[in-house]
């Protein structure tokens, strides 16, 4: 019904910590400091930039996809109020199919990134695919 | 069906990231391979939320094979506007 809704209000969040960290990066650029960025690289690491990419793109890209699940099982409809069910239905799928959702994506999120900075092995994979030609 | 158009989508994706890391790099097989690997997870909490209320895992059916080629076809459509919209910035940024 609307459990996508909830990874997608986590998308924006994040997004706009994006932006913010981008801007920050930006500024510290021009007065001609380290960037986050820079530091990370020089310790083997991934910026947060890039981490904050991914878990972007693997909550929107997996709402947006929902969102056509919902549309085509006739949950949702161009028409206001959009949902075809009211709050009593909506609310509590939201509360544990949204939630869980949200949560298990950000953990899959979570340990890839631990795990390509603590695995030598997958760390000097994601290297060779960063940097090919 | 769905779910499983979606997760063979991810898995092929992340095979052409790990086979050809400079084709991926170059297109932004990336943003796709996580595209669809989180609508893989969703779509995996949303079986296991049918089992816990007594419903079956996965819609087996044609429909639903149907909408996962549509998932997968509107996953290609969002990586082609992704790939339009951000490959013109780095170009010039280069």
């Amino acid at each position: 019904m609307a459990c996508f809704l909830v990874p997608t209000t986590e998308a924006v969040v994040t997004t706009i910590i994006k932006k913010r960290l981008d801007k920050k990066e930006a500024t510290l650029e021009a007065a001609g400091q380290t960037t986050e960025a820079e530091t990370a690289h020089d310790a083997g690491k991934l910026s947060w930039h890039t981490k904050l990419s991914w878990l972007n793109t693997m909550l929107w890209g997996g709402a947006v996809l929902l969102l056509l699940e919902h549309i085509w099982h006739g949950e949702i409809t161009f028409a206001f109020p959009f949902f075809t069910k009211g709050p009593a239905e909506i609310f509590p799928e939201m509360a544990t199919v949204g939630v869980t959702m949200a949560i298990v994506v950000t953990l899959v999120w979570a340990v890839a990134v631990f795990a390509i900075e603590h695995v030598p092995a997958l760390h000097k994979l994601v290297t060779r695919a960063a940097t090919a030609a | 069906m769905c779910l499983i158009i979606t997760a063979f989508c991810a898995v092929a994706s992340w095979l052409v990231c790990l086979c050809a890391p400079a084709f991926a790099r170059r297109l932004r097989i990336y943003a796709l391979a996580l595209m669809y690997s989180g609508a893989t997870i969703m779509w995996l909490c949303d079986g296991l939320w049918n089992l816990v209320h007594a419903e079956a895992f996965a819609d087996l059916t044609l429909n639903d094979a149907l909408l996962g080629f549509c998932v997968a076809v509107l996953g290609l459509l969002v990586w082609a506007v992704i790939l339009l919209v951000k490959r013109p910035k780095q170009t010039l940024a280069h």
